[in-house]
Formats: structure tokens, C-alpha cells, sequence
């Protein structure tokens, strides 16, 4: 290795301990032989490194975490109302719901899709048809489980409303 | 940095704001430390670090836990306190209010230790502003809070040659500037 690659690696890799041993091992060979390169790594260490060392960690006043405090209590009492969470909650719910619920939603969901669509021209309404009647039987082949007392007891709103 | 059970993050990203501050206990250290040694400025470091953990508390509900919430607040903070940094170089001057900070918030216990832990600090704060923003950060990363190269890089989320180069280039500052304060 010639100087230029040294000089390279004592600013970098070497003074770091950032770089294998062998070549940690072969820069030192190098440093025992040259001196140009050996008053390199010294003033890199003396000027670059080493005052860095002496340096304090220091932590924020108390009053930071204060007014971060304050901030977000503040943000907190300006959010509107919660939407996401609502939303969240409303998600949450809808996947607990009894599986009758949702054929009864899909049913008139395909319903609402059949009023929609029949004023198509006549081609039109017999691909809509078609998709229709897989609808239908989808729906008709999904399994209905048998009650229970924790369906007689439907309380929610969207449950009365379904039901 | 101390690490931070999953459950005190769960609690805090649903604005559980005393889970929150246990993150802020884990982490305020670095982030105002890193954010001083940037910015030179003691108000500045108050300010990126408040509005860091504004950024991370708005940000909790959607981290995925994939990657690591360290690496995530450490580049918060670099870039927070970089863009202050380059902000504050732009609009004026430093200020120096640098010492007054290090001497209110460290206190060694005798008046000699004082003196010469504020020597140290100044002759800190001088060698860090001889870098630009981006070389400091790379010093700071590596000599104060002792990173390796490839923390450096993903903090900064730059290659490890960027690292390497910026770091070169950052000690030959150092000596160019050490030798003409001697020559």
C-alpha cells in the first residue's frame, strides 16, 4: 500500500476502527515505517478525535418536556371529535357482527344494484343478469348458523336495523 | 439509548401521553444532545427537540414496528436539526449561546473542573463549526455518540461511502483549520 491509500485510511477506517484486522494490521506496518504518515495519524487523533472524547453529554432543561406536554394536551383537546377513532371503533364493531348480518347486507345490496341497472339496454341487462344470479346463489349457498341465545339478544343500532 | 418495551409504544401511538414521556425519558438525551452539537445554539436545540417529539408522537399510530424505532428517531432528529442548522445560516449569524447552555446544564463539582469542562466545549463548539451541516452531523454521530459507520448511514440514510467521504473531508478541515490557527 503506498502513502496516498494510507493517508485515506487514517482519515477514515483506520483512526475509527472501522476497517478489518488485517488491514488495521497492515496500516500499523506501515505507520512503524513511515513517518510522514505516522505525524498524520497522531495530528488526526490530537485535533480530529480526540477533543470530540472530552465532550459532555447534555440532556434538555426540565422546561422542554413541559411545554411538549402542554403542546400535545393541546392537540389532543383540538382533534375533531375523534373521527378516526370513531371510524376504528365503527370498523371494529362491523367485524364482530353475526354472519346473517352480512347476507342480509349483501342481499339488499344486490338488490339495490338490480334496481339500478334495470333500465340497461337489453345486452347490457343480461351480463348484469347473469352476474346477478351468481349473486343470488352465492348468497343462498352461505351457511346460516344455527341461533343462539347471543342472537336473540340483538341490541345495536345496526343490528335493529338490519333485523 | 435505552431500549422501549413494545407496550409503552402501543399505549403512547393511542396517545397515552405518561407512555409517552417514558419514550421521551428513553430518548430526550440523544435528541437534544445531537440537536446542540448541530444547531450551536442552545435554543434552537430546545426547539428541534420539542418539534422532534411532536413529529414522533403524530407518527407513533402509523409505525410499523418493522423498523427499528431508534434508527427512526435518529434520523427525526439529524434531519430537524440540519434543516434548523441550514435555516438558522441562511437568516444570520450564530448567535453563540452555546456556553451559556453547556455551563447551566452541566455542573462539575468543583469551580477548576467547571473551567476546564467549558474549555472543552469550546474548543468543541469551534472545531464543530469550521464543518458544514452535513459533515457535523457525521462527526457528531461518530465522535460524540459513537456510531459506526453503518449507523451513520442509515441515521443519515446515505451510503457508507458518503459516510466515509464526509468524515475525510470533515478531518482535513480540522487540520487545514488547526494549522493555520498555529502557522
Amino acid at each position: 500500500m503506498d502513502c496516498a491509500h494510507i493517508k485515506e485510511l487514517i482519515l477514515t477506517g483506520y483512526t475509527d476502527g472501522q476497517i478489518d484486522a488485517r488491514l488495521q494490521e497492515q496500516v500499523r506496518a506501515h505507520l512503524a515505517a513511515c513517518v510522514a504518515c505516522r505525524q498524520l495519524a497522531d495530528a488526526v487523533r490530537k485535533t480530529a478525535v480526540e477533543p470530540f472524547k472530552k465532550a459532555e453529554r447534555i440532556g434538555p432543561p426540565d422546561a422542554v418536556w413541559q411545554r411538549i406536554k402542554q403542546a400535545l394536551i393541546l392537540e389532543e383537546e383540538r382533534r375533531p371529535a375523534g373521527v378516526l377513532e370513531r371510524l376504528r371503533d365503527f370498523l371494529q364493531g362491523a367485524y364482530s357482527l353475526p354472519r346473517p348480518v352480512y347476507a342480509t347486507a349483501a342481499a339488499m345490496l344486490v338488490l339495490l344494484a338490480a334496481a339500478a341497472f334495470a333500465r340497461l339496454p337489453a345486452q347490457q341487462q343480461r351480463t348484469v343478469n347473469r352476474y346477478l344470479q351468481e349473486e343470488v346463489e352465492f348468497i343462498t349457498d352461505l351457511k346460516v348458523e344455527p341461533r343462539t341465545a347471543a342472537y336473540d339478544s340483538l341490541s345495536t343500532k345496526i343490528e335493529k336495523s338490519f333485523l | 439509548m435505552q431500549d422501549i418495551p413494545r407496550d409503552i409504544l402501543i399505549r403512547a401511538s393511542r396517545g397515552n401521553i405518561e407512555a409517552f414521556e417514558h419514550i421521551y425519558k428513553a430518548v430526550s438525551g440523544f435528541v437534544y444532545n445531537v440537536a446542540l452539537r448541530i444547531t450551536n445554539s442552545s435554543h434552537d436545540a430546545e426547539e428541534v427537540t420539542q418539534d422532534v417529539f411532536m413529529k414522533v408522537y403524530r407518527s407513533l399510530p402509523g409505525f410499523q414496528f418493522r423498523s427499528s424505532l431508534r434508527t427512526w428517531i435518529y434520523r427525526i432528529t439529524v434531519n430537524t436539526a440540519l434543516n434548523s442548522c441550514k435555516k438558522a445560516i441562511k437568516e444570520t449569524s450564530r448567535r453563540g449561546d452555546y456556553d451559556t447552555a453547556v455551563r447551566t446544564q452541566s455542573a462539575p463539582e468543583t469551580a477548576d473542573a467547571r473551567a476546564t469542562q467549558a474549555d472543552h466545549e469550546r474548543a468543541v463548539a469551534s472545531l464543530l463549526s469550521a464543518l458544514n451541516p452535513d459533515q457535523r452531523a457525521c462527526v457528531v454521530l461518530r465522535e460524540i455518540e459513537g456510531f459506526s459507520y453503518k449507523q451513520i448511514s442509515e441515521a443519515l440514510k446515505i451510503n457508507i461511502n458518503t459516510v466515509r467521504s464526509r468524515l475525510k473531508r470533515a478531518r482535513e478541515t480540522l487540520l487545514a483549520s488547526r494549522k493555520s490557527e498555529v502557522g
